[in-house]
This record gives structure tokens, sequence and C-alpha cells, in this order.
């Protein structure tokens, strides 16, 4: 077998596991036709094209869950910057509220995206933890820094370069803490409501979906 | 009132020619392919849409050689016959049609 053919038959069987349930007899009929080609050229272009089919499939199949999952984090973004302002004039424990909503807003966002994806479940959740509601941008703005030894959040690495710049971060810190303490707060802070939504939707999704046994009476 | 009859695309037109060449004759994947010109991609979408819509019937077939997979081959039903006609009957007024404003 040419390196060919075998590159179409390993696109042919990534097809095939992408394929959703309800479309797995019109998989099967591509596979079929594919295991009658011997021309290599011909095997990759029909390889091809049935994994352009499978992906199609399974993204209309999975196009709710693909939605939320792009939009989940520009909408987590906008709630929580509406929120701050409206929060900020009104109470002078704003910060505290808003952390709340946050913790709140990402962790119903990853709750209702394992429960529609419990497979994906702990994937989405590093992923919102990650991108989260203050945006890629937060891990990355050193600025931010000033913010965390008030509030306990901003810039992963407004907290990682004094690690290695101040040998006893705890000298510098007015809630005596060790920078690695405070970074692995941060962490925990920004991915803890993440991962108990992802775990409380796969966990009701397991519940839901899993099959009934039926006691039935002795006559 | 009865819903209007979904447009069939040429794509989805060249499909039922070749089905429709040989009526009663179940047609593999690949003969229409070879016939048509469609990609994998293209056909087996249009295949489902047609099956769904009962224009074409389906069925798997032995093998002819043994230790391959038996092959799934379609047929175009009486409806996929009307449908096919009625394409034809009103192309060629969308054609003439779009000929005089362009």
């Amino acid at each position: 077998m040419s390196a060919v053919h075998a590159l179409a038959g390993w696109i042919m069987r990534r097809a095939e596991s992408l394929t959703p349930p309800d479309r797995a007899e019109w998989s099967a009929a591509m596979q079929a036709e594919f295991a009658t080609l011997t021309d290599n050229g011909v095997a990759l272009d029909w390889a091809m094209g049935c994994l352009g089919s499978a992906l199609g499939w399974r993204v209309r199949k999975e196009a709710l869950f693909l939605v939320l999952f792009v939009l989940a984090p520009p909408l987590l973004a906008w709630a929580s910057a509406t929120m701050s302002d409206a929060l900020h004039p009104v109470s002078p424990a704003w910060v505290k509220y808003d952390r709340l909503f946050q913790s709140g807003s990402v962790f119903l966002a990853t709750l209702v995206l394992a429960l529609l994806k419990p497979r994906l479940a702990i994937l989405s959740a590093l992923v919102i933890a990650y991108v989260g509601p203050d945006g890629l941008i937060s891990w990355f703005d050193p600025t931010a820094g000033g913010h965390v030894w008030d509030h306990f959040e901003g810039s992963l690495v407004g907290f990682i370069t004094p690690l290695w710049t101040d040998a006893d971060g705890a000298a510098a810190n007015p809630g005596h803490l060790h920078n690695w303490q405070v970074t692995l707060i941060v962490i925990w802070r920004r991915f803890e409501p993440c991962l108990c939504g992802a775990a409380l939707g796969w966990a009701a999704a397991w519940l839901a979906g899993r099959p009934r046994v039926r006691r039935v009476k002795a006559a | 009132m009865p819903a209007a009859p979904r447009r069939l695309s040429p794509q989805t037109l060249a499909a039922l020619d070749v089905l429709i060449s040989a009526p009663d004759q179940w047609f593999y994947g690949l003969e229409i392919v070879a016939t048509t010109g469609l990609k994998s991609g293209s056909l087996y979408p249009i295949l489902i849409r047609l099956h769904a819509r009962g224009l074409v019937e389906s069925r798997w077939l032995e093998p002819e050689k043994p230790g391959r997979p038996p092959r799934h081959a379609y047929r175009i039903t009486g409806a996929g016959r009307a449908a096919v006609k009625s394409a034809r009957a009103v192309a060629p007024v969308q054609l003439v049609g779009k000929g005089m404003f362009s």
C-alpha cells in the first residue's frame, strides 16, 4: 500500500469517527465505495470529500454548542464590564460583588456547555477559565499587577514577574503572602467556578442520560 | 395548501439525471460521481436529501468481490422521476427570464 493510499485510509477513519450516529449508515456507504478504489489520487480525493461531509454533519449537529462556546467569552466580558459599570458608583464594596458576578457567570456558562457536551466539559471549563470574562489580555497585561495585591486578581504575568525579580515577595506584599502563594490563589479563583460548573453540568448530563433499570416485582 | 416543491440545484439534477437514465437500475455512489463529476463531499449530502424527500431509494448490495464490504446503491423513485420532469419543465422558463434581464 502506498503512502498516499495509507493517508487516504487515515482520513477515512477520521471521517468515520467525526460522523454523528444518525449519519452512520451514510458514512458506511462512503467507506464501502472507498474500499473498491485502487487509484491513489482518486482515493485521496474521495477521502477528502468524505471528511468534508463528515465535518459538515458534525458542525451542524453541534451547532448550538459551537455557537455558545465561541460566543461565551465575549458575552461574559460584556456582561462583566456592564455589571462593573453599574456597581462601581453604587457600592464601595463593588469589587466583591463584581467578583461574585464574574464567578457566577462563568459557573453558569460552563454548566450549560457541560450539559450540552459532557465529553468536552473539562476542555470548555479550561478555555472559559483561561479566556474568562476579563479576556485573554488580562493574563498578559503587566500593568494589571497593581490591582493584584489589593484584590488577588488581574494579571498572571504581573504576579510571575516578581517571582524571580523579588527574592522575598512577602516583604513587599501587604497581605504578607509570598508571590507564588498569590499566584496559586489567582489561578484557583479563576479556574474554580469554571471547573465546578463543568463538574456539575457533566454530572447532571450523566444522571439524565444514564440507562434506567426497572425493577420488576416478583410475582 | 400543499407546500411548493423545493427547487433542485444543478448538482442535484445532475445526480438525478444519472439515476433516471436507467430507472430500474441500482447505481453506486462511485458510478454517479464518475458520470457527473461531483465530489464525494457533494454527492452524499445530495443523496441524503433526496432520500429524505423520497426521490431516491437505497439498499445494500452484496459485494462483487469476496472480502469487501456490502455497497450502498441508489435508484430513482416515481416521485423522483416526477420531480425531475417538473424541474426540467420549469428550468427553461427561468433561464429565459434570467437571460432577458441580465
